[in-house]
């Protein structure tokens, strides 16, 4: 990477991103910028492609065509595990927990740099002790925060959608990552506790510096919070701007419109 | 829950015990099947238990333990350590043959390519010249016996078995102590879902590979044990039904419980032992073999309905997080929300 782009003012760049599954275009052509250390939006109808346009970002689904560019580095084509790895983390749309296990041992898996998961060093506790218990203290600190600390034993399969929503969150938190892609993460909690979950999101956003890109529809609640906000509709970017503009402008009032 | 396992381990032992009041041979042969079976059974667990990798041809790789172990010793006379070692590295090998390929894809691939592996190994073995070491569908002879030295055939056996019951304590520590740290969580969060494993960070392919390495270098571990407890090796022994059978051990013992693979790996054995010595006092409906094999079958239905999770439920990863977590919630810090209105 070169530190030119690298302290570029953007945090993330996609590029004319393009991904089609059999007949559908689910991307065609989408192309955003992330203002590093932003908390900035991305809304549009249901299937306008906000989620796959996140899986091609985490590596999930290569694109078609177009680039990533995070962090100055080009990610494109880059395995989720690897781009995790460089800061970038996300969370799902519909929470994907480690099913069998509680929601401590949810958020303990998520560190990085864990010594204790190699074949050769487990079976040495000496090896691993500390830094386990650095990353208990870590675990602890952060479900607290997110409130899910009372359900830390309970297997994480028997806990609420709206829990296991922070419990992704919990997780994305264990890295300290550089930049969270977090999808719809206040779907399905009431309009009070989607304030909070966005109110404490701007806190992390503005005290930890951690850039954030993150889809929701409710467009009223979002407002308050962020920063900067892309509009997708059918595979394509179709409008950008402070949330202020955003509500202004006629081509977003119809397309809410016309799915209403 | 864990009184289940408790009062069934007590019965196992007790029979076991009754075994060695009547036939001192008898139950040491018993307790050699207990430990060659629950190695195996501990390899599987590891895999699918631990890994969620469906390895439906695990005797392949006991067969290709045996049959190098039993090689290096008929003709070569390597030494038992050293032949225990060639037998777990290279069922490794084939295990890494296997899923270098196969891991990577979707789950049923890696099951399809071991029950292929599988039989192939024993159809390979068949057709090995019958002439040479391998012997052919006449079998491999001419191991030679760890303790030859001593002359006393049951001290012999008694020293063999305590030999086998050692090196499966060694594995079950290392599986147990595999489990229960930060490997047994990424593994357990592969299993439970692999693309939320990449997500966070894990690079699974690598976790997969090794995991189905080294489960099925210990299978091989087995498969040395097997070969010098009987001193002859036949390709017809490898047959699918035993790696059957290690799947029922697993699933009615508990997936990723260890204690819980063992006592359903003892379990099965004594049921089949029990009804082959059943045979000879009461007259069954059926042909004994049948029977015996329909037994296995229906406790599999009825555990898979009835209790999925096995005799012995999986447990959390046991490491020193836990006592942080005990420590914030004596602090009080586990409050749900609103709490501190109340
Ligand atoms: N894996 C897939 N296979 C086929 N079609 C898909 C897949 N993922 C998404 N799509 C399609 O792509 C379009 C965009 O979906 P999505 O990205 O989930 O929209 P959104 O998150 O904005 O609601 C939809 O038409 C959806 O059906
Ligand atoms: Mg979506």
């Amino acid at each position: 990477m070169n530190s030119n782009s690298r302290n570029s003012n953007y945090i993330l760049e996609v590029i004319d991103v393009r991904k089609r599954f059999g007949g559908i275009i689910a991307l065609d052509g989408v192309n955003l910028k992330v203002k590093r250390g932003s908390m900035t939006a991305l809304i549009g109808p249901n299937g306008s492609g906000k989620t796959t346009l996140f899986n091609v970002i985490a590596g999930v689904y290569k694109p078609d065509s177009g680039k990533v560019i995070f962090d100055g580095t080009d990610i494109t084509g880059w395995p989720p595990e690897k781009i995790y790895h460089r800061g970038l983390v996300r969370t799902f749309q519909v929470p994907r927990m480690f099913k069998a296990m509680t929601v401590f041992e949810n958020v303990l898996t998520a560190a990085k740099g864990n010594p204790g998961e190699r074949f050769s060093t487990s079976p040495l506790r000496k090896i691993w002790k500390a830094i386990e218990l650095k990353i208990a203290e870590k675990a602890v600190d952060i479900m607290e925060l997110l409130k899910i600390l009372h359900v830390a034993r309970n297997l994480s399969s028997a806990i609420s959608g709206g829990q296991m929503k922070l419990v992704e969150l919990a997780r994305g938190l264990m890295s300290d990552p550089i930049m969270l892609l977090l999808d719809e993460p206040a779907a399905g909690v009431n309009p009070t506790l989607a304030h909070e979950i966005f109110g404490f999101l701007r806190n992390l956003n503005k005290e930890q510096g951690i850039s954030m890109l993150i889809i929701e529809h409710r467009l009223d609640i979002l407002f308050d919070y962020v920063d900067y906000v892309y509009v997708m509709h059918r595979g394509k970017v179709v409008a950008e701007g402070t949330p202020k503009e955003i509500v202004e402008n006629p081509v977003v009032v119809d397309i809410y419109l016309g799915e209403a | 829950m864990d009184k289940v396992g408790l009062v069934l381990g007590i019965i196992v032992v007790a029979i076991i015990a009754v075994f060695a009041a009547i036939n001192v041979s008898y139950a040491l042969d018993l307790i050699f099947f207990i430990a060659f079976y629950a190695i195996a059974s501990l390899s599987l667990n590891l895999e699918y238990g631990y890994t969620g990798l469906s390895n439906f041809g695990k005797v392949g790789f006991i067969a290709v333990g045996a049959y190098i172990a039993g090689v290096l010793s008929a003709a070569f006379n390597v030494p038992f350590p050293l032949c225990v070692l060639a037998a777990a590295v290279a069922a490794a090998a084939v295990g890494a043959f296997v899923g270098i390929p196969t891991v990577k894809l979707r789950e049923d691939y890696l099951g399809m390519a071991t029950i292929i592996i599988g039989e192939m190994i024993r159809i390979l073995l068949r057709n090995t010249p019958t002439n040479s070491v391998w012997g052919g569908v006449f079998g491999l002879r001419g191991i030679k016996p760890p303790f030859a030295f001593i002359k006393d055939p049951l001290a012999r056996q008694f020293a063999y078995v305590g030999l086998s019951v050692f090196l499966f304590g060694l594995v079950y520590w290392l599986i147990e102590r595999w489990g229960n740290s930060p490997l047994g969580r990424v593994l357990k969060a592969i299993r439970d879902d692999e693309l939320a494993a990449k997500s966070v960070g894990k690079f699974t392919y690598r976790y997969k590979l090794l995991s189905l390495t080294l489960g099925s270098a210990i299978a091989g571990i087995a498969g040395a044990l097997y070969a010098f407890y009987f001193l002859y090796l036949n390709p017809d022994t490898f047959i699918p039904l035993i790696t059957f059978m290690i799947w029922v051990m697993v699933i009615i013992g508990g997936m990723a419980n260890n204690a819980g693979v063992v006592l359903g790996t003892a379990i099965v054995i004594l049921i089949n032992r029990i009804t082959q010595i059943a045979k000879d006092y009461i007259k069954l409906p059926l042909e004994p073999n049948y029977f015996q094999a329909m037994l296995v079958g229906l406790l599999i239905i009825l555990f898979l309905m009835f209790r999925p999770q096995g005799l012995v439920p999986e447990k959390p990863v046991n490491t020193p997080s836990w006592e942080v977590l005990e420590k914030a919630e004596e602090e009080g810090r586990a409050k749900p929300p609103g709490g501190e209105e109340q």
